[in-house]
């Protein structure tokens, strides 16, 4: 059962604060190029999921795996992967998530488990 | 800026099915000869080729497929010949190159094509390719798949409107049925509600028979200033109405997890320009490449609320004799989806029923739209046609 979760590292606007799931290159709300990493809370809901089940190639050895989007405490959206296994189709949606790590450029997030 | 009406007075089309002995320039002359003979224009006389494609050169390892094709054709060297790729929407970005092109006044003559080769490729290479329209820094990092993406919207959708599992299988049952007249379809037998939801998981909620099959083909168009399709056809078919739009590269980005905004705002700009509204409209073709994304596009081009789309098809709302009558080709999941070619396998379907002798015909249609989405709701075009009164 996940407990706490893991600040998660995005991408900020310097000059208008906007947050963005990285990477991201100049802003696109502001058109600013001065960009830096900034960390969230890492808690979100599950928005919504899906089972990967013919997966592309360069992912045959992964499936079944959920991919999901994840709305953070803040508002911002990004894309994850969840740490489950096996894979379920009984997750509700919004659901609470925390964020666990950040790997290869992929975000990683665990179901919190309801007591 | 007034702009100068534009008519289609050709079309041609190959089947949208498994052609594995076909190549890309073989199915490409064929529908581009077909709409140049239906118009009965002089070949020397196009002033421009527009081809849509999008994987064949990681499928087929071919690029450069326009010069390949106006020399197969036998086209003018004089003219330019221009592909261009917006993943499964590249074949309406070509129609809506040539339409801007004759609107503009710089051509009165262009042919416009799309052409996709898929089957002779693994499901695995299918799928990697078809994610190339990905943005690869983040969505394509995780595994996604474009079915994946649908999935997503479909449960999001099913969540917050109470659309049924049985009304994405209503969807697929409808298409298999509308495509069993089709003979440019790659199914050609109806299916029942309890084959689709007993069919195999691809991506949770989807079953292979809520997503379109790969398959192979071309479609073709000549479009002609409107002012002088009176030459060539007695039956043109006017462009009353073009949009193209973006939207976000990637499904996290889009504020409402249900809506595609790129297909609202490219419908806006062709209802704006036609002056025509959603229930103007006789007859649709729309993207539907997953069940679920018939659902989204009935609402997002404005023919339903949104979320009763999927009512909208328990209610009998899209069949051929419906309110809307949707897909009556078969749609990408009945018909076939050779991703490049689609947007104008469409526009071949609508005008058949403009001119009132489609297989499948749709009573006394006389405005179509079709629509045609690429990417992950990035990129969408939308045309209004209308047959001349």
């Amino acid at each position: 059962m996940a407990t706490g979760a893991e600040q998660i590292p995005v991408a900020r606007c310097q000059d208008c604060g906007h947050y963005f799931a990285p990477p991201v290159y100049s802003c696109a709300a502001c058109g600013s190029g001065r960009i830096i990493e900034a960390h969230l809370s890492g808690r979100g809901k599950l928005a919504t999921y899906t089972i990967i089940r013919v997966p592309p190639l360069g992912f045959e050895g992964q499936a079944p795996y959920t991919v999901a989007i994840i709305e953070l405490e803040e508002g911002l959206k990004v894309p994850a992967r969840l740490d489950n296994d096996p894979v379920s189709n009984d997750l509700e949606l919004f659901t609470p998530a925390h964020f666990v790590a950040r790997r290869d450029g992929v975000y990683w997030f665990q179901i919190v488990t309801q007591r | 800026m007034a702009r100068r009406g534009v008519s289609i007075i050709g079309i041609g089309s190959t089947p949208f099915t498994v052609m594995k002995e076909r190549s890309i320039k073989d199915m490409a002359t064929d529908a581009c000869n077909q709409a140049i003979l239906e118009a009965g224009v002089d070949r020397k006389m196009i002033q421009a080729l527009y081809v849509g494609n999008y994987i064949g050169g990681i499928l087929e390892g071919q690029e450069t497929i326009a010069p390949l094709i106006a020399n197969s054709l036998g086209l003018n060297p004089d003219i330019p010949c221009t592909k261009v790729e917006g993943a499964c929407s590249s074949a309406g970005i070509a129609l809506r190159q040539g339409y801007l092109l004759i609107a503009a006044g710089v051509y009165d003559l262009v042919l416009v094509a799309g052409v996709e080769k898929m089957t002779s490729a693994s499901t695995e290479k299918v799928t990697m390719a078809l994610s190339a329209g990905m943005d690869p820094e983040t969505d394509r990092l995780t595994g996604l798949t474009f079915p994946g993406f649908f999935a997503q919207v479909a449960r999001r959708h099913i969540k917050e409107y109470g659309t049924k599992i049985e009304h994405l299988a209503m969807v697929s049952v409808q298409n298999h049925a509308n495509s069993v007249s089709n003979p440019r379809a790659r199914f050609r037998e109806p299916t029942t509600l309890e084959q689709v939801l007993n069919s195999r998981p691809i991506c949770d909620p989807l079953k292979l028979f809520d997503c379109c099959p790969i398959s192979d083909g071309a479609a073709a168009a000549v479009l002609c200033a409107a002012d002088r399709a009176h030459e060539f056809t007695k039956t043109p078919i006017d462009i009353v109405g073009s949009g193209q739009a973006t939207g976000p590269s990637c499904l996290y980005d889009h504020e409402d997890l249900t809506t595609l905004p790129a297909t609202i705002r490219a419908a806006h700009q062709a209802y704006t320009e036609s002056g025509l509204k959603p229930q103007d409209i006789d007859v649709v073709e729309l993207h539907n490449c997953f069940t679920i994304a018939e659902i989204v596009d009935s609402e997002d081009l404005g023919f339903f609320p949104k979320g009763r789309g999927g009512f909208a098809v328990e209610e009998g709302l899209t069949a051929v004799d419906g309110k809307v009558p949707i897909n009556p080709s078969g749609g990408l999941i009945a018909k076939g989806h050779p991703v490049g070619a689609t947007g104008l396998g469409q526009l071949y379907e609508v005008v058949r029923q403009l001119r009132g002798d489609h297989e499948n015909q749709v009573q006394n249609a006389e405005i179509g739209l079709v629509h045609n989405m690429g990417g992950s709701g990035t990129i969408c075009t939308v045309h209004i046609v209308k047959r001349r009164g």
